[in-house]
């Protein structure tokens, strides 16, 4: 129970408009959780609601709790900064820093953590880049300025995804469903800012509960 | 409708390049070593030179720099990241307002709250005078380039778990710095010629500088003064001064740009 993240009542928005209702789903740990959904559902809101980054924008807002192993995120007291630094995040487009060398790029969260060692710092941007298979592409330009760094291969990306599952809870949002059912165990299926179905994603794709989960996954809409 | 806008672009360099033509046709002939190392001679004697304007303007700017750059920027970083609606929106008002207000006025300000307090004019109230100038245009600048880095940046930053001040300082402001430094350079050179609100802040010398609470001589003081006196050696000096004071301008732009560039950056 204590593992995983359980959100809980979630509602977000932006000024007057609420872009989440009542979400509340239970997220398996060490496990992948795809969500899906047309655009404008309110899937980024959602995972950006579990490390704090809606509140960001200003006049966002949020209500509801999501504990991540047994510790809301939104009680008063906690550090945003520090609920970042546990749980990360990946964006749907790369953005590197420009001022930043490919290498200062990749080691920037680690720096932050605070380490100095030259050599940790070294070894963890070689493996950082030879697991998103860019290793090879950018050796020779670490020094060059961090735009040159692609975002990786997609298939590359996947495998990664599925490496990282063994020591990480991982929540993607995707628009491509094949992409969901190849990587997830659990499918979320957000529509106009409601949590339409949640579940198994085999069955979720195979038999969905919804009739409006099954139209959007047929292609009716989207 | 090419030529129309290539012709509108040139003559916006026209009157520079004429300008500069005509202070070094006029001006060239007085600019020697002399002028640059030498205090002017008493009138009557030929010779002499503007060493002290000279170094007395560098110290003005530097004055103004160390004063009005920190409250500038800092200020601008406010503006950007403050999520208060009304202050901003006043400061902005102000800032715009004070950067309309004719130098001299900026002067007589400085000349009330510096100058008469400490009963005398010195190298202090000329840098106030020219800091006050400098103030709004480095404020607005610095806000305007920090508004033109991408949001994604800061998203990412953010989402890295930086505090909101190491991303200013990691991120935005290094994004910035190409646009911030232009403005920056953009309010040295408005305040390196200003004359008026020197008059009665650094008042001038014809001696070296000797303390920041001291009359201190500068280049638009003395050009002036050169200008106005019925001297030909004088005004000889006097357009020597003004060629100098271009290039000086033109020397800092210079050094802005090559600085700048090389180091990544988005923002131009």
């Amino acid at each position: 129970m204590a593992d995983g993240i359980l959100v809980k009542d979630l509602n977000a928005w932006f000024g007057t408009l609420q872009v989440l209702r009542d979400i509340g789903l239970a997220i398996a740990p060490k496990a992948v959780t795809a969500i899906i959904g047309p655009s404008g559902c309110g899937k980024s809101t959602f995972i950006r609601c579990l490390n704090r980054m809606h509140e960001v924008v200003p006049s966002a807002r949020v209500s509801g709790t999501v504990l991540v192993e047994g510790a809301n995120l939104y009680a008063p007291g906690v550090d945003p900064v520090e609920v970042r630094r546990k749980i990360g995040m990946v964006f749907q487009r790369a953005n590197p820093f420009p001022t930043m060398s490919a290498f200062d790029n990749v080691a920037a969260g680690l720096r932050l953590a605070g380490m100095r060692n030259r050599a940790v710092l070294n070894d963890a941007v070689e493996r950082a880049l030879t697991h998103a298979a860019l290793w090879d592409e950018v050796k020779d330009r670490l020094d060059k300025p961090g735009s040159s760094l692609s975002g990786g291969q997609q298939q590359k990306i996947e495998e990664l995804i599925l490496e990282l599952r063994k020591d990480l809870t991982i929540v993607i949002v995707t628009h491509n469903m094949q992409q969901a059912a190849r990587v997830s165990e659990a499918t979320g299926f957000f529509l106009l800012g409601e949590l339409v179905e949640f579940g198994v994603t085999r069955e979720l794709f195979t038999n969905p509960r919804d009739k409006r989960t099954e139209d959007y996954i047929t292609g009716r809409f989207g | 409708m090419s030529a129309l806008t290539a012709g509108s672009a040139l003559a916006v360099v026209l009157p520079l390049i004429l300008l500069f033509g005509f202070l070094l046709h006029q001006g060239a002939s007085a600019v020697n070593l002399d002028f640059f190392t030498r205090l002017p001679k008493p009138v009557g004697e030929a010779g002499g030179g503007m060493a002290n304007a000279i170094v007395g303007s560098l110290i003005l700017i530097a004055l103004a720099g160390a004063l009005g750059l920190p409250l500038g920027i800092l200020g601008g970083v406010y503006l950007t990241e403050s999520r208060d609606r009304r202050l901003p929106w006043l400061i902005r008002f102000v800032a715009d307002v004070l950067n309309g207000v004719p130098s001299i006025v900026i002067g007589i300000f400085a000349y009330t709250v510096v100058v008469l307090p400490m009963r005398r004019f010195s190298a202090l109230a000329g840098g106030v005078a020219l800091a006050v100038i400098m103030l709004p245009i480095v404020l607005r600048t610095t806000e305007e380039m920090m508004r033109l880095v991408p949001a994604s940046l800061r998203e990412a930053a953010l989402a890295l778990g930086l505090p909101e001040w190491k991303v200013i300082l990691r991120v935005v402001l290094p994004t910035a710095r190409a646009g911030i430094i232009t403005g920056v350079m953009v309010a040295i050179a408005r305040v390196a010629g200003e004359t008026a609100p020197l008059l009665f802040t650094a008042f001038g010398n014809r001696f070296w500088h000797q303390r920041l609470d001291q009359p201190i001589a500068a280049l638009p003081l003395q050009i002036f003064a050169y200008a106005i006196a019925p001297y030909d050696d004088w005004h000889r000096q006097a357009w020597a001064g003004a060629l100098v004071l271009i290039a000086l301008v033109f020397l800092v732009s210079l050094a802005a740009r090559i600085a700048t560039r090389g180091r990544y950056s988005a923002v131009r």
